[in-house]
C-alpha cells in the first residue's frame, strides 16, 4: 500500500531442506554433497555457532563438546608470501585466513585451499597491477566497480623468482602494504587450528585464543510441537509447509535471541508485540540449553561437530524424543546476495503409538536416520 | 495498515516445490521469498548521551509510533510493530563496531518484528526521525555535537532481514578486535 521500493528485500531468500539424514555417518568421510553437509561446506569462514538443545540431552552431548582454538594475527600481505610462512603454512600445508574489513568498501583478503582472494575498489585494483574481474557491489549506478583478484599461491608457477609472483610481490609491497587484522585457522592439525610446535606463526606474534563453548540455560522455554518423520509426507500443501518451516526457524531464532516472548510466564500486551510461539496450545514448557562458540569456526569443524552431535544422541534410548538445531553466521560475507549462515534443526524421530504391523515394516526399512530441516539465509542487511 | 501484509506466493515462482522421490531418503526443496515478517535490529540514541536508563518496552513504542506518525501520519501509527527483545546498552564489544564512535550516547538493542511489505516504510520513518527536545532539531544525533536545551533520541538501523536466524549473531566484525 505504501509504495516504497524495497530491492533489498525482494532479492532476500531462504533455501530450506527437509530430508533424511544418513544411517551411518563415517566421521573420517562424511557426505559432501547432500544437504545438510552441501550447506555447512558452503560457508567457508563462520564467526557463531550456537547449538540448541532440550536440557535431557544435554548431559549426554556435553563430554563430547570441542573447544575453539585460533589465532588473530596482524600482519600485511607480503609477509604471507615471505619464507617460512609461505613455505609451511600455504604450499605445504592448509590454512583458513581471513581479512578484516567490509566487503564493499574495504579491501577484504581470504586465503582458503591456497587460493588468496582480493576483493579490492577500483583505485586501489588499478595501482596493483594485477589481473581480475570486476564484482557487483551493491547495484548503485553512482557506486565505483570493485574487483576481485584470485591468486592460486600453490600454483608451480608461484615462486620467488618467477616473473608472474614477482609481480604480485611487487603489489603487496607497494600498493597493498598495510598490516591488517587476520584470523587465522591451522586445517592440517588434528586437535586445534594452531600447531604445538609453531605457536608463533613463523615469528608473526599472534594473540592465540581458545574458546571454550558458552553454555546458557533458557528455562521454562514454551516448545511448539517438532514435526517428527512425517514431514515429508505428501498431504500437505507446500504453502503450509513453507509457513510451517518459516515459523520454527523464527521459533528458534527468538530462542537465540533470548527473547522473552517464547517464556512460558511472558505476558506481553499485544499492544507491544503479538507473538506466539507456533501451536502455543499444544507447546510445552521445556529448559533449553545454547551452546554458542565465537571466533573464526571452518566448515570442518562444524561438520565433526555436527557428527559428534548426532551419534551421542543417537542411541535407541534417547532417540526418540531428542532433537537440536545447529546455527552458524557467516564471517565476510559479500556486498551482494550474501549467504549469511544457515540453521539445521535435527528433528525427533516420533516413536509410534500403538505398533501397527505396517508400521513397523516401514520404520525398519527407513532405517536409522533422522530428519532434518536445513535452511540457508540470503541477502540479509546487517550493519 | 498491514492489509497487504499476507503471504502472497504470488510473482514469480515464490515457492518452488520440487521433491525427488526417486532416491530412497525423500527430500524436499523449496525457496522461500515472500515471508510475512521482516525484522529490525534498532538501536536508541541518546544525545547528549546520558547515563544509560533502561529503555522500557512501553517508552520504546511511544518513540516508534511517534517517528512513524511524524512520516506517514495515521497510516504509519496504524503500522504493527512487534517489540521482540529489548536489551539494555552494552558498552564493550556492541558498540565498539558501531559508525559513532565511543560514548556517542548509543543506547537500548530493541528487536522488533514489523509486516514484511511495511519494512521500507517504517525504515525510511525511523531513520529520518529525531524526538524529544524539539530545540535540537537541527543537530543530527550521533554525531555528538553541543546542544542546546533538553536531550534529543533518534533510531537507528543496525539490521534489517526477512529471516531472524540470519540477524541474530550480527555480521561479526567484532571478532578481529584485541
Amino acid at each position: 500500500m505504501l509504495d516504497f521500493e524495497d530491492d533489498a528485500s525482494k532479492r532476500e531468500k531462504c533455501y530450506t531442506t527437509i530430508g533424511q539424514l544418513p544411517a551411518f555417518i563415517d566421521p573420517k568421510q562424511p557426505p559432501t554433497k547432500r544437504s545438510p553437509f552441501s550447506a555447512i561446506l558452503g560457508h567457508p569462514f563462520v564467526h557463531t555457532v550456537e547449538v540448541i538443545l532440550p536440557k535431557d540431552i544435554l548431559s549426554h552431548v556435553e563430554p563430547q563438546l570441542q573447544n575453539l582454538r585460533y589465532a588473530r594475527v596482524f600482519m600485511s600481505l607480503s609477509s604471507l608470501l615471505e619464507g617460512e610462512f609461505f613455505n609451511t603454512y600455504i604450499k605445504t600445508g592448509n590454512i583458513l585466513m581471513i581479512s578484516e574489513g567490509r566487503s564493499g568498501s574495504d579491501s577484504v583478503f581470504t586465503l582458503k585451499d591456497g587460493i588468496l582472494k582480493l576483493e579490492l575498489s577500483k583505485e586501489i585494483f588499478e595501482r596493483t597491477g594485477l589481473t581480475g574481474k570486476p564484482v557487483r557491489s551493491g547495484g548503485k549506478k553512482h557506486a565505483k566497480e570493485r574487483f576481485i583478484v584470485e591468486i592460486n599461491l600453490r600454483l608451480p608457477s608461484m615462486l620467488h623468482g618467477k616473473k608472474g609472483f614477482e609481480r604480485i610481490v611487487w603489489a603487496f609491497k607497494n600498493v597493498l602494504n598495510q598490516s591488517v587484522a587476520w584470523l587465522f585457522f591451522d586445517l592440517t592439525t588434528s586437535s586445534g587450528g594452531v600447531s604445538e610446535d609453531d605457536p608463533s606463526l613463523k615469528g608473526n606474534h599472534p594473540q592465540i585464543i581458545n574458546y571454550k563453548p558458552l553454555i546458557t540455560e533458557h528455562s521454562n522455554i514454551l516448545v511448539p510441537r517438532l514435526p517428527g518423520p512425517e514431514i515429508t509426507n505428501e498431504s500437505r500443501e507446500a504453502a503450509e509447509l513453507e509457513d510451517h518451516c518459516n515459523e520454527l526457524s523464527e521459533w528458534l531464532a527468538m530462542v537465540s535471541l533470548q527473547s522473552p516472548r517464547v517464556s512460558v510466564y511472558d505476558d506481553v500486551d499485544p499492544y507491544l508485540c503479538r507473538y506466539s510461539v507456533p501451536d502455543s496450545d499444544n507447546a510445552k514448557p521445556t529448559s533449553l540449553f545454547s551452546l554458542k562458540w565465537h571466533g573464526l569456526v571452518p566448515s570442518r569443524w562444524i561438520i565433526e561437530l555436527l557428527v559428534a552431535i548426532l551419534k551421542e544422541t543417537a542411541p535407541k534410548s534417547i532417540a526418540p524424543y531428542a532433537w537440536f538445531a545447529l546455527s552458524a553466521s557467516a564471517l565476510g560475507r559479500e556486498a551482494v546476495e550474501a549467504r549469511d549462515g544457515y540453521t539445521v534443526m535435527v528433528l525427533p524421530t516420533h516413536v509410534p503409538k500403538e505398533d501397527v504391523s505396517g508400521v513397523q515394516a516401514d520404520s525398519s526399512s527407513k532405517g536409522d536416520g533422522r530428519h532434518f530441516i536445513c535452511w540457508e539465509y540470503v541477502g540479509a542487511s546487517i550493519l | 495498515m498491514s492489509t497487504s501484509t499476507t503471504t502472497t506466493p504470488s510473482k514469480r515462482k515464490s515457492s518452488s516445490t520440487t521433491s525427488s522421490s526417486s532416491s530412497t531418503p525423500k527430500t524436499i526443496h523449496f525457496t522461500s521469498r515472500t515471508p510475512t515478517w521482516t525484522y529490525l535490529k534498532l538501536q536508541l540514541i541518546n544525545n547528549p548521551p546520558t547515563t544509560s536508563t533502561p529503555l522500557d518496552p512501553l517508552t520504546a513504542r511511544t518513540y516508534l509510533s511517534a517517528a512513524l506518525s511524524q512520516f506517514l501520519g495515521l497510516t504509519g501509527t496504524s503500522i504493527p510493530i512487534d517489540i521482540l527483545k529489548i536489551s539494555p546498552p552494552r558498552p564493550s564489544w556492541a558498540s565498539s563496531t558501531s559508525t559513532g564512535g565511543k560514548g556517542a550516547g548509543l543506547g537500548s538493542t530493541v528487536w522488533t518484528r514489523v509486516p514484511r511489505d511495511d519494512a521500507a516504510a517504517v525504515v525510511a520513518a525511523l531513520s529520518s526521525w529525531i524526538g524529544g527536545s524539539a530545540s535540537t532539531a537541527t543537530n543530527t544525533s550521533g554525531a555528538g555535537g553541543d546542544v542546546g536545551g533538553g536531550g534529543s533520541v533518534a533510531w537507528r538501523v543496525c539490521a534489517k532481514g526477512n529471516y531472524l536466524g540470519a540477524l541474530v549473531n550480527g555480521g561479526g566484525g567484532e571478532v578481529f578486535i584485541p
